[in-house]
Formats: C-alpha cells, sequence, structure tokens
C-alpha cells in the first residue's frame, strides 16, 4: 500500500483493514454499537466485505438486498442475489429482500425503457429506485442508519465530477455521514469512504468472500469509470494522491469552505402524497411519478 | 522464456525479470486498477516475475451507477435533481 507507505502480511491486513473502518465510524460519529443498522448490499467486493467487517466488528447489522431484473445475457440479478444469500446464510445474518420486478411489475431496464429518465441507459432509473426502496426500508424497519459500500474511489471520483461540473449543491452535501431529515429521510453513513477500492477487493479476496465479479452489464462506459481511471493515472504517479483529494476537501469543508445555502434543498423537505417518503418539490415525488407512468 | 498474464477474457505475454509493476506498465493496465495472483496467492508489484509465471489480474474497479450524474448517488433525497 504505497499510499500509506505500508506493507503487510496477510492476517495484519485482515486486522488492520477493519481497524480503520472502525476509527472511521468513530471519527465521522457514523454509529454506535447500540444502533441497528441497515446495509445496502448488491452481491459486490465493497457492500458485502463492509458487511463482513461490521459483523465482525460486532455491530448490530441486517442487510438489504434489492434485485433489479438485470440479466445482461449473464444473469446479473440472479448471481448476485445467489451470492448476497449464501453469504448471508454462512454468517447467520438477516437479509431483506426487495425484488424490483415483484413488487413494482418490471425490471429496472424494462422502466428505464418506458421513461424518459431511462432513455439511453437505466442508470439514473435504477439509482432512483435504490434509494427510494434502501430509504423505505431503512424507515419501516426502525433503523438507526443506512450504510452503504462507497469506498474512496467512489467518493473522489464523485467529488472529481462534482468539481468538474461545479455542482455546489452535490459538493455540500457530500460527507460520510448525511444525517436524517423529517419527513422520514433516514440517516446515511459511508464507513468505507477512506478506503481504497483495492484494499477492499484484496479484503474480500483475502477473507474469501465469494462475490459477483461481473460488472454490471449497464456500467461500461459510464462516467464514473472514466472518473476513477483518471484518478489512478495520477495515484501510479503520485501514490496517496486520490486521498489526499478526497481528505482534504473534506478537511476544507470543516474550515468552512461551502456555505450552507449552496445547496439548493437547504429547504424544508416536502412528504410524497402517495408515498410519504420525502421530496424536494410539493407534490409525488419522482419515484412514484416515475411508477406511475409505467403502470 | 515469457511470463503470462491475464485480465478477464485478454491475455499478455511479458519478458521476465520485471517487477510485477513494470510488467503492467508494458501491457498498460494501472496497478490501482488491479489486484494480481501467483496461483491464488496475491503478490505485490515488486515482486519480479519469473519465466512460466502465469499471473492472473483482477479488474477491481466497479461502477457505472447514475451514469447521467456521477454525484447523484451523493443525494441523500428522493428528489428531482436527476
Amino acid at each position: 500500500m504505497r499510499q500509506h507507505k505500508l506493507a503487510l502480511c496477510a492476517k495484519d491486513f485482515l486486522q488492520w483493514l477493519p481497524d480503520q473502518v472502525e476509527r472511521f465510524i468513530n471519527k465521522y460519529k457514523m454509529f454506535t454499537h447500540s444502533d441497528r443498522v441497515l446495509a445496502a448490499v448488491s452481491g459486490g467486493k465493497d457492500s458485502l466485505s463492509l458487511w463482513d467487517i461490521l459483523w465482525r466488528l460486532g455491530y448490530s447489522v441486517d442487510g438489504l438486498y434489492i434485485g433489479l431484473g438485470i440479466d445482461g445475457g449473464i444473469g446479473y440479478s440472479d448471481e448476485s442475489r445467489r451470492l448476497t444469500e449464501k453469504f448471508a446464510d454462512e454468517r447467520g445474518l438477516r437479509l431483506v429482500v426487495v425484488n424490483v420486478p415483484d413488487v413494482y411489475g418490471e425490471t429496472i431496464p424494462d422502466m428505464a425503457h418506458r421513461t424518459r429518465r431511462g432513455k439511453t441507459k437505466p442508470c439514473a432509473v435504477c439509482g432512483l429506485t435504490k434509494r427510494h426502496i434502501m430509504n423505505r426500508i431503512a424507515c419501516e424497519g426502525g433503523y438507526d442508519v443506512l450504510v452503504t459500500g462507497h469506498n474512496l474511489d467512489d467518493e473522489a471520483a464523485a467529488l472529481f465530477g462534482n468539481t468538474l461540473n461545479w455542482a455546489t449543491g452535490h459538493l455540500v452535501r457530500q460527507w460520510p455521514v448525511l444525517e436524517a431529515r423529517p419527513p422520514a429521510l433516514a440517516r446515511k453513513a459511508k464507513p468505507l469512504c477512506r478506503i481504497y477500492e483495492r484494499e477492499m477487493a484484496a479484503y474480500a479476496m483475502l477473507r474469501s468472500i465469494e462475490y459477483i465479479y461481473d460488472e454490471c452489464p449497464y456500467a461500461e462506459g459510464s462516467k464514473s469509470i472514466y472518473y476513477k481511471e483518471l484518478l489512478n493515472r495520477m495515484e501510479a504517479d503520485r501514490p496517496g494522491a486520490k486521498l489526499s483529494f478526497y481528505v482534504s476537501f473534506l478537511q476544507a469543508k470543516e474550515n468552512g469552505l461551502f456555505a450552507p445555502h449552496a445547496d439548493p434543498n437547504v429547504e424544508s423537505l416536502h412528504a410524497c402524497p402517495t408515498c410519504g417518503q420525502p421530496t424536494s418539490a410539493p407534490g409525488e415525488c419522482a419515484f412514484c411519478r416515475m411508477t406511475l407512468k409505467v403502470k | 522464456m515469457s511470463v503470462k498474464l491475464t485480465l478477464r477474457d485478454k491475455e499478455f505475454i511479458v519478458k521476465p525479470g520485471m517487477t510485477l509493476r513494470d510488467s503492467l506498465s508494458k501491457i498498460d493496465v494501472l496497478p490501482e486498477a488491479v489486484l494480481a495472483t501467483r496461483q491464488g496467492e496475491m503478490i505485490t508489484e515488486d515482486e519480479i516475475l519469473q519465466d512460466g509465471d502465469e499471473i492472473k489480474l483482477i479488474a477491481v474497479i466497479s461502477g457505472g451507477y447514475e451514469d447521467d450524474k456521477t454525484e447523484a448517488v451523493l443525494l441523500g433525497i428522493n428528489g428531482d435533481e436527476m
């Protein structure tokens, strides 16, 4: 790990990485051992490893898997669900499964095909659907916090994209924890936000965690992967560049770089009259508008 | 005298005697984007590759969410910004 000027054997690495995750959970006051945690798990290396780490650290953590109905010629969703259920069974962990085609009558690609949001790719529809379901399950289940497997590379790539576009609203909100807000917006945290993606892959491999290796069929050519490649070119020349980029941003925010009014959504949220979940404007939320169109 | 590296369905042949890092540079693969294993054991970038080595490269980059707005993953709300 050139970025940390550190070389560890497998045994020490498997101790070091969870220690780091716990350090950041505490540093950013994400949650405590008395909280009920819901981990959003996709069957990928980051979310399954996060669930494994939190379980080993002794947190009370259930999993949430959202079946998207994506096939892509490789049975992508079926395989990711199988691996997630296997992971939970092996550890005796509770897994909540929400299968989008069963609940909403359409797969994500079909839903995207029918709506304006997903004409070119279903990623926007997928993101909207996942956020809606994650928030609903976290609130209905009475969880104190919803955690996701976003790693440092995810955060640095998002920061890079937001900076290129000077997306001030998104920059204001980018932080390891997002507090709960009325009405019914769950608290969210990203315990892996300072862990390199490569370190997470190494953890999954050394722990023999079986995860879905195939990329989502719709991921090819995405901006997020492009930004990651650019950042990794910098990292190759200057180890630690990604970490420095992200941590310097967090420090700048702590020092007041962004005024709260730079966030256009700083005003209070509204309850969707159909589902009761929060939305930034009065009336039905984007998810209900989308699914009503489908119906 | 050769070393074989595989990454998904691609195969690359490099000369032995180089470090893994130099070998990756030869085939234009970023070290940050992969983990390397030899006979199932992870190896470091400083490892010198020997004649006959077969190295499996495991891609570690994932993504693709919210393609039209990468930053939307950060939104906490079920909003209309997308």
